[in-house]
């Protein structure tokens, strides 16, 4: 029994080594004053960190008004997938209907064609229908590019919801609507907000529609990807950029792990 | 209640439900696709049909490499992927003290763009960079090894998967885990009491209930690694060609977009097959046909 | 705390779906795909335009961005056939593109009123390249060239008893192989990368250095013999040149010694570190040391919703008071003789010394870009890359190579009926032999 639990921990810090490791190394890099970094034999623990590099990223007025951007695109995109999505995926795992199977092909060969081959018929559209550069324009985009993964997680999620409690709530004279919102959706709603995580992260990420429909309107990883990580900055600033990219992923999945985790918890027995 | 409602009505249920995501989909997605194929087999000229990009495509010098390295990395990274993301969640299952900070520290990737994870790995693949400097200083090399080199492909491809398994783990691992926690646990005790073994009951219970959540995690990532670039580019420059990186490169480089469309259907075809696979081979089991 | 409320309402109403665009009265919008780094871009905003700002009270918004969203984004607008861009400052080799899709208007007023005021003339050469499809495709702005930039302490590998001012295409070669002997590392790098320049050393560099021709003696014996020293170069040259995009990095991190690359790109490490550096210029074959010269021009949209303001930024632009501050700011030389006469300092004098010393040579020859290939131009650097890589990586047989890809360079020159780059003679079609 200890051994087993002695071989469970190992496998935990091997795997969560495997994890961090390479992360440690970017913000080890980003942190890294930039004559330390083009030292040869590089010594694995440079003798002094600085934040010059990072701060001065930080300081421009730029950073903090794609930050802006970014966080109202991820928002709107969240509020409008989720909208968009439950109904359809409500549908997808609870009825039997002529074409189901169609339908779900359908939604997820959208999915199966490079975002790039869609950026310019998308930008002509847009000016036409006055969206682009607008935040808005960016979330509708982000939201059409995230929604077929988030259907089809919704609808497995209220897969996972046995069928047979809401006929039982149905037997008991509540509505369909009704013992839908009192039975099913609690039950489906940490699957819910995984979707939702998922939505962020895929907002968040998405950098080709967000450079292509908006001037003045950035998001922050746009910005930050075409002013320093994809052209040719110095080595330190592309680290910087790197780093700048992936601290937001630590804290939205730390706050939204605490979030999960709660939901998890009443679902399970 | 249902029985209240005109039978018509109930029978549209379901395509009502699925109307707003379709009618959002047909807008942003299927019309400007549609506009994008069309330009792949239009002739520029005459505004008629061709298959002159398609022929320029296939007869392109990256084509048949960028086929069988898009197919080859697929095959190598989704695999792991899955194993690595089951033996993840099987271990959060156990629920051992500190599970929720492992889960954490899993799930992070999930978050990290391709963009970054390319940067992140090239600072460790370079001649200079950190694997080289911890393995000369541990004196397992004497000088810096090359993992980048245009003569070993396979340690460009080697680096390249390493990366997307190290990205793309998480997000099978959280759909994974999210399966788990959604099955009785009764089950896998059951099979306890008679006797399974932790491999049968794994093989025999947990992966044939997780077959759903597993479905779900295999699609989400083959389509994914279809449109993979972003990753290979920063490693490898071109010297490793995926599909979807020349969509991107006869974009942007050679400003065709007649070519990168036809890239673009491939892409779409090929990920359309995959999925049609899955489908047919993963069925959840009590679904009928 | 004020502008964080401003800021919250702005987004909000932007958030709302409300256009953006026309920008507040007055302000011109310039997109380019040049001065893309961080610290250029800071540059760019905080003195280059900043300037202007202060001298004229009219606000610029400056985009800059890779070539293809940058070029993306001035196809949908013109598409849609209105936008936001007013000027737009991008290679001589992108205006082609730009020009065939009716992005850019006819420029020949606007120069003629710059020349008028009498302060500055431009290089008759630079505005010869800015004639495309009988209109004045741009104002030059700034211009720019590629050589070889190398570590001090290598320079002692270099072939005994030569002149690296004078190197030659068999001293390169001597000196990677050199390097190698010594210390059993490849250390000579090029950006061969996708986004890298390799293309133009292959075409504006070897090919006329070998050959004396870029197109026309394609497959012929000369370039035979120039591929099979292609093949032995890169048997030195580091393994990891197929992923360099900017030669910068690689030679202040020390994976590379020697290093041939645009002007813009091999600054930032002489910036840095201008005493371990020096400049060389590129080399020369049997028929000279032709150098590519690059030309950024300035040209306004035709729907610039703010043509008046554009036309005084690209006035100020090209200023010589302003050429000289964007020669010591990033490092892109004057495009009119009243800038020339300025010398820079620190590793800016480096380079100027390399350059002058390129263009100086007595054997040195000019190539330009290839023009006339419209919208398919960026077929045309392709064509020599994908040789390189078949016959330097693959290691195919070079003439079969040669022969299938002079079928596909006839076929871009044929389809769209142009001329001949120089040093070629300027029939057309242009045709290999």
């Amino acid at each position: 029994m200890t051994l087993r639990k002695l071989g469970l921990y190992a496998a935990a810090l091997l795997l969560s080594a495997w994890v961090l490791v390479p992360i440690l190394l970017i913000a080890l890099a980003a942190t890294t004053p930039r004559e330390d970094l083009y030292r040869w034999p590089r010594p694995l623990w440079p003798e002094r960190l600085s934040l010059e590099v990072l701060s001065s990223f930080a300081r421009q007025e730029a950073v903090l008004r794609a930050l802006g951007n970014s966080l109202a695109v991820a928002g709107l995109t969240i509020v409008l997938a989720t909208l968009v999505s439950a109904p359809a995926g409500y549908a997808l795992s609870r009825y039997r209907f002529r074409g189901r199977e169609a339908v779900q092909l359908g939604i997820l060969a959208t999915k199966m064609f490079p975002a790039t081959a869609l950026a310019v018929p998308l930008a002509v559209a847009f000016i036409r229908w006055g969206l682009y550069d607008t935040l808005f324009g960016v979330a509708l985009v982000h939201t059409a590019l995230s929604l077929p993964f988030v259907i089809l997680i919704v609808a497995s999620v209220f897969r996972g919801v046995p069928a047979e409690l809401e006929e039982a709530a149905m037997s008991l004279g509540a509505s369909r609507v009704g013992a839908f919102l009192r039975v099913t959706l609690p039950m489906a709603l940490p699957g819910l907000a995984a979707a939702a995580i998922f939505t962020f992260i895929l907002s968040w990420n998405e950098v080709f529609a967000a450079t292509l429909l908006t001037v003045n309107h950035r998001t922050l990883p746009a910005l930050l990807v075409h002013s320093v990580v994809a052209e040719g900055a110095p080595l330190h600033y592309r680290y910087a950029g790197g780093l700048f990219l992936v601290l937001p992923a630590l804290v939205i999945i730390f706050v939204i792990r605490r979030y999960l985790l709660t939901l998890w918890g009443v679902t399970v027995r | 209640m249902d029985e209240h409602r005109p039978r018509v009505l109930a029978a549209a249920t379901p395509y009502l439900l699925v109307l707003p995501a379709a009618a959002y989909l047909a807008v942003f997605v299927v019309y400007p696709m549609a506009q994008a194929i069309r330009l792949g087999a239009a002739d520029p000229h005459t505004g008629g049909w061709t298959l002159e990009h398609v022929r320029r495509m296939a007869s392109d010098l990256y084509f048949w490499p960028a086929v069988r390295y898009t197919l080859w990395i697929t095959a190598l990274a989704v695999p792991l992927q899955v194993v690595l993301a089951l033996s993840m969640a099987l271990l959060v299952n156990t629920r051992f003290p500190g599970h929720t900070v492992f889960l954490y520290v899993c799930a992070i990737p999930l978050a990290v763009s391709d963009l970054a994870a390319g940067l992140i790995w090239l600072s460790l693949f370079t001649e200079r960079g950190y694997l080289n400097a911890a393995l000369v200083q541990w004196g397992v090399l004497r000088s810096p090894f090359n993992f980048l080199s245009h003569e070993h492909p396979a340690w460009l491809v080697g680096a390249i998967v390493t990366t997307e398994v190290w990205r793309a783990t998480a997000i099978v691992m959280v759909v994974l885990v999210a399966g788990l926690q959604l099955l009785p646990r009764d089950y896998a005790e059951t099979a306890a009491v008679f006797g399974a073994s932790w491999w049968q009951t794994l093989r025999h219970v947990l992966l044939p209930l997780l077959r759903p959540s597993l479905q779900t995690a295999l699609i989400i990532r083959t389509v994914l690694a279809f449109q993979l670039f972003a990753t290979v580019v920063t490693l490898s420059g071109r010297l490793v060609p995926v599909l979807a990186g020349e969509t991107y490169f006869w974009y942007t480089l050679y400003r065709n977009p007649h070519v990168a469309s036809a890239y673009a259907t491939l892409v779409l075809l090929l990920s359309a097959l995959f999925v049609w696979g899955y489908l047919r081979t993963l069925r959840p089991e009590g679904e009928g046909t | 705390m004020r502008h964080a409320v401003v800021a919250l309402a702005v987004l909000a109403v932007a958030a709302l779906g409300l256009p953006a665009w026309p920008g507040p009265a007055g302000e011109v919008v310039f997109t380019s795909n040049q001065l893309t780094p961080v610290e250029e871009q800071e540059w760019a905003r905080n003195t280059l335009l900043a300037g202007f700002t202060r001298e004229t009270g009219i606000p610029v918004r400056f985009i800059t961005e890779p070539e293809g969203p940058y070029v993306d984004r001035l196809m949908a607008e013109a598409r849609a056939g209105r936008g936001s861009i007013d000027v737009t400052g991008t290679l001589h080799g992108i205006f082609p593109v730009l020009v065939a899709q009716g992005v850019v208007r006819d420029m020949l007023d606007i120069q003629r009123q710059l020349e008028g005021r009498r302060d500055r003339t431009f290089y008759r050469d630079l505005l010869a390249v800015a004639r495309m499809e009988g209109i004045q495709a741009f104002v030059p702005w700034m211009q720019a060239t590629y050589l070889v930039a190398a570590r001090r302490e290598a320079l002692r590998y270099f072939p005994q008893g030569r002149d690296p001012m004078r190197m030659t295409y068999d001293d390169l070669l001597q000196w990677g192989q050199n390097i190698r002997e010594a210390t059993g590392e490849r250390r000579l790098g090029f950006p061969v990368g996708p986004r890298g320049l390799y293309g133009r050393f292959l075409h504006g560099y070897a090919y006329p250095s070998f050959t004396g021709s870029q197109v026309k003696r394609f497959k012929s014996p000369e370039a035979v013999a120039m591929w099979q020293y292609l093949r032995r170069l890169w048997g030195v040259t580091h393994p990891s040149s197929f992923r360099y995009e900017f030669m910068h990095e690689p030679l202040l991190l020390g994976e590379v010694w020697v290093a041939w690359d645009h002007t813009a790109r091999l600054l930032p490490a002489l910036r840095q570190r201008p005493e371990e550096f020096v400049v060389l210029p590129s080399p020369a074959g049997p028929r000279g040391r032709s150098f590519l010269s690059v030309v950024v021009g300035l040209s306004l949209t035709r729907w610039a919703p703010n043509a008046e303001a554009g036309v005084r930024l690209v006035e100020y632009l090209t200023r010589p008071s302003t050429q000289v501050l964007t020669l010591q700011g990033v490092g892109f030389f004057p495009v009119s003789p009243e800038a020339a006469r300025v010398v820079p300092t620190g590793g800016l004098k480096v380079m100027a010394d390399g350059v002058a010393a390129q263009a100086g040579a007595p054997d040195a020859r000019t190539a330009l870009l290839p023009v006339g290939l419209g919208a398919r131009t960026g077929e045309f650097v392709p064509i020599y890359v994908d040789t390189f890589r078949l016959i330097a990586i693959e290691g195919r047989r070079i003439e079969d190579v040669l022969a299938s890809q002079a079928r596909r360079l006839e076929e871009l020159y044929r389809a769209t009926n142009a001329p001949c780059p120089p040093p070629d003679p300027a029939e057309r079609p242009c045709r290999p032999d």
